[in-house]
């Protein structure tokens, strides 16, 4: 009977064993896993910032007025060509004097909210 | 005792000599050898020497996995365990509105070991070349130094791929972080640069360079064999990246400050320009811009004259800009009205053996034409009613002779002698703005007194509200990381100079001058911008302005340099409901027009029209709509 039960507790241990084997490489290998996709969040987020940088880069008031006045042929808005309106709800106003002819406006470069 | 010895030496001998013969069965049992009787003393000793040697053991045992454990602990930890550094990020810069002035992105650097280094001599070409230096300079620099050189750091990635090509040995990479400036040189003296070691060295990156720095984190880990990560060992301490400086300065109205006195320059063929954009509500700094400048992130041949932020470091007379102060405090003082007539005639005056002089004699004037007309005879009759001592708290209260409070590098003071120490001469030219100094910075503040009716707001260069892109309400709602703020992205409160509390409504100034004397004031400003003014080149379309001009000889050594001049204007907009001071100087125009009215005015309506605009502040004049045509309407016929 004893025999049996030291039998029966080796082949639970040894399972056990395996087992323990088994979970720990798992362990290890979900481990690695999540180190691989933090790194690549990381540097997603690295790309992320850089480009970020660039499009500010190539976009920078500079540049773009460099664009619009030269290829575009555009000019900056002054309130001559501006129309105003209050942004109050229910109150639309022309504030600009004298009120710009509704023609005007959109056809302006300098439309503004 | 001897011879019981010789007895069994002589047995054994007497078994060898048998040995010669056929081998006969060893019988151990009766070998004399072992029947020969121990000592009991000697059984003793033996047993007592194994039993300390093994007492002897077992207390080292015990001493090491015991008593001592931490040395071998930390000998097997050292063979598996691994701390890895979790680089912080230098915090970034922003505009007002969010947008990137500076961050951090990542760089590679190479370093070699020189002692390791093979490669053919067209290979050393190639690697010099990639590295933009001359084989001669790489060669001198691996000789430098036989265990470590830099070679080249902060790199483009593609350079360091191309190098990393070549497969020569000693050549390492690291990966470093390298500062990027998107706006370039329009906003270069502000934001200024950090070294290559990724410390502030010029602008608010000096100012600010502790919120900016992050503190290095640290993983403790196992690694395997490979360098792979195996294990999390759970001592994290986590990096803490730097704080993010919100500026007041706008972007745009940077860039547009920055272009046109950049063009300003180049148009009159000055030395030296600078333009400074206050919010005269906030005392927020909306630009701050000076000519020549230069581009952070290639510092190249870069020269003291391109560093220098000209607008807070360098001081000069500011002339006439000083005559509406003396004429706010004779009204202020009730010594005279708008309307007071102050003879000129003939445009000139002797004092203390001196003559003082106009460009041109202009007769009885009021006082608002003596500021509008910038009579020097005028502004000295008004400033000599003043004892020296009300002039110096004057000029005091409005901030001259004292630093600014921005925390920013290389602010100056300006130069205002005691007045106990004032000739009477002194007085006099004081009053049109010689014998004093003051930087652009220090005057565009002291014109906040008109613009704030008669208070002198405190200035920043930090936003004083919250950042609307604030990731959460919660962060908002802190005491803090409004604007002006140096906060992190998650508004985590933290000290910082130049706070403000939202709920204290709007900022709160010193009081130099009644409303009343600075609305009167503001009126001689608009009127040096009318057609009979030394300045209608200020003038804008929409918004009405008022300022004052300035021209001065530059000084030299002693004396004044007889064709050299510096031309500024200080001025205001709109004048009726002011919301923005803007200040402009141009140093050394060298084209025959030199006068603050024809060579900074022009800048300064320009820098007005976009600012006003920008800020969507309505035009408080009547304006003449301008059609543009897009397509003509066909004509029937």
């Amino acid at each position: 009977m004893i025999t049996r039960v030291n039998i029966f507790l080796a082949i639970a241990l040894l399972l056990s064993c395996f087992w323990l084997i088994r979970t720990s490489n798992e362990a290890r290998t979900l481990f690695g896993q999540l180190e691989r996709a933090h790194a690549q969040a990381n540097e997603l987020a690295v790309d992320h910032d850089r480009l970020k940088v660039d499009r500010r880069t190539a976009a920078t008031p500079l540049v773009v007025e460099e664009m619009v006045r030269i290829r575009l042929k555009m000019a900056a808005t002054n309130p001559t060509v501006t129309h105003y309106v209050s942004d109050t709800p229910g109150a639309v106003q022309a504030a600009a004097r004298p009120a710009a002819p509704a023609s005007m406006s959109a056809s302006a470069a300098g439309e503004r909210p | 005792m001897k011879t019981r010895w010789q007895a069994l030496v002589r047995k054994v001998r007497g078994s060898r000599k048998q040995a010669a013969t056929p081998m006969p069965a060893v019988r151990y049992a009766t070998s004399p050898l072992l029947a020969s009787r121990t000592p009991t003393w000697r059984v003793k000793f033996m047993v007592g020497a194994i039993g300390l040697a093994f007492l002897v053991l077992l207390g080292r045992a015990a001493w090491i996995q015991i008593v001592h454990t931490d040395f071998y602990l930390q000998q097997g930890a050292n063979r598996y365990e691994r701390r890895i550094e979790l680089p912080a990020n230098r915090g970034r810069i922003l505009d007002r509105h969010g947008e990137l002035l500076a961050s951090s992105v990542p760089a590679l650097s190479l370093w070699a070991i020189p002692k390791d280094f093979e490669a053919t001599p067209e290979q050393s070409r190639r690697l010099a070349k990639l590295l933009h230096m001359s084989p001669q300079e790489l060669r001198k620099r691996l000789g430098d130094n036989p265990n470590f050189v830099w070679l080249r750091r902060q790199l483009d990635d593609n350079a360091v791929h191309q190098i990393m090509a070549l497969d020569l040995k000693g050549i390492h990479q690291i990966k470093e972080s390298r500062r990027q400036y998107p706006e370039g040189e329009a906003a270069a003296h502000i934001v200024g640069f950090t070294n290559i070691e990724d410390k502030g060295a010029e602008g608010i990156e000096l100012a600010y360079d502790k919120d900016l720095t992050g503190r290095d984190g640290q993983r403790h880990v196992i690694k395997d064999r490979l360098g792979r990560v195996v294990e999390d060992l759970g001592d994290l301490v986590p990096a803490s990246d730097g704080r993010e400086i919100h500026l007041s300065i706008d972007a745009k109205i940077q860039a547009n400050a920055y272009q046109r006195i950049r063009d300003a320059v180049a148009l009159h063929k000055a030395k030296a320009g600078s333009v400074v954009v206050l919010d005269a509500q906030s005392g927020e700094v909306l630009a701050l811009a000076n000519v020549p400048s230069y581009t952070p992130g290639d510092r190249k041949n870069l020269t003291g004259a391109q560093l220098r932020n000209r607008a807070l470091t360098d001081t000069f007379e500011p002339g006439s800009t000083m005559k509406p102060l003396i004429a706010g405090w004779a009204l202020e003082t009730g010594r005279v009205r708008p309307d007071s007539i102050i003879q000129t005639y003939p445009g000139k005056l002797q004092l203390d053996g001196s003559t003082i002089s106009d460009s041109h004699a202009h007769g009885d004037l009021t006082v608002e034409q003596v500021i509008q007309k910038s009579s020097n005879v005028g502004t000295v009759k008004l400033a000599m009613q003043m004892q020296p001592r009300e002039m110096w708290e004057l000029f005091t209260a409005v901030g001259l002779g004292q630093k600014p409070q921005l925390g920013f590098p290389g602010v100056v003071t300006g130069r205002l002698r005691p007045y106990k120490s004032w000739r009477r001469i002194e007085q006099a030219t004081m009053s049109y703005g010689y014998g004093l100094s003051a930087s652009l910075f220090q005057l565009a503040r002291a014109y906040t007194v008109f613009a704030r009716d008669g208070e002198l707001v405190p200035i920043t260069m930090l936003r004083r509200d919250v950042p609307q892109e604030a990731p959460d309400d919660e962060a908002r709602r802190l005491p803090l990381a409004f604007k002006g703020a140096v906060g992190d992205a998650r508004g985590q409160p933290v000290s910082t100079a130049n706070r403000h509390e939202p709920d204290m409504g709007p900022i709160k100034g010193t009081r130099v001058f009644s409303p009343e004397t600075a609305r009167a004031v503001r009126k001689m400003l608009a009127m040096v911008c009318s057609a009979d003014g030394t300045a209608p080149l200020a003038q804008t379309v929409g918004y009405s302005v008022g300022g004052k001009t300035g021209t001065a000889h530059k000084q030299e050594g002693k004396g004044y340099s007889g064709n050299k001049y510096r031309s500024w204007f200080v001025g205001i907009a709109p004048i009726t409901n002011p919301r923005i001071v803007v200040a402009v100087m141009v140093d050394e125009p060298g084209n025959g027009i030199y006068y603050g009215g024809t060579v900074a005015a022009p800048v300064f309506s320009q820098v007005v029209q976009q600012t006003l605009n920008r800020l969507g502040v309505m035009p408080d004049l009547d304006v003449q709509p301008h059609f543009v045509a897009t397509q003509g309407v066909e004509e029937s016929f």
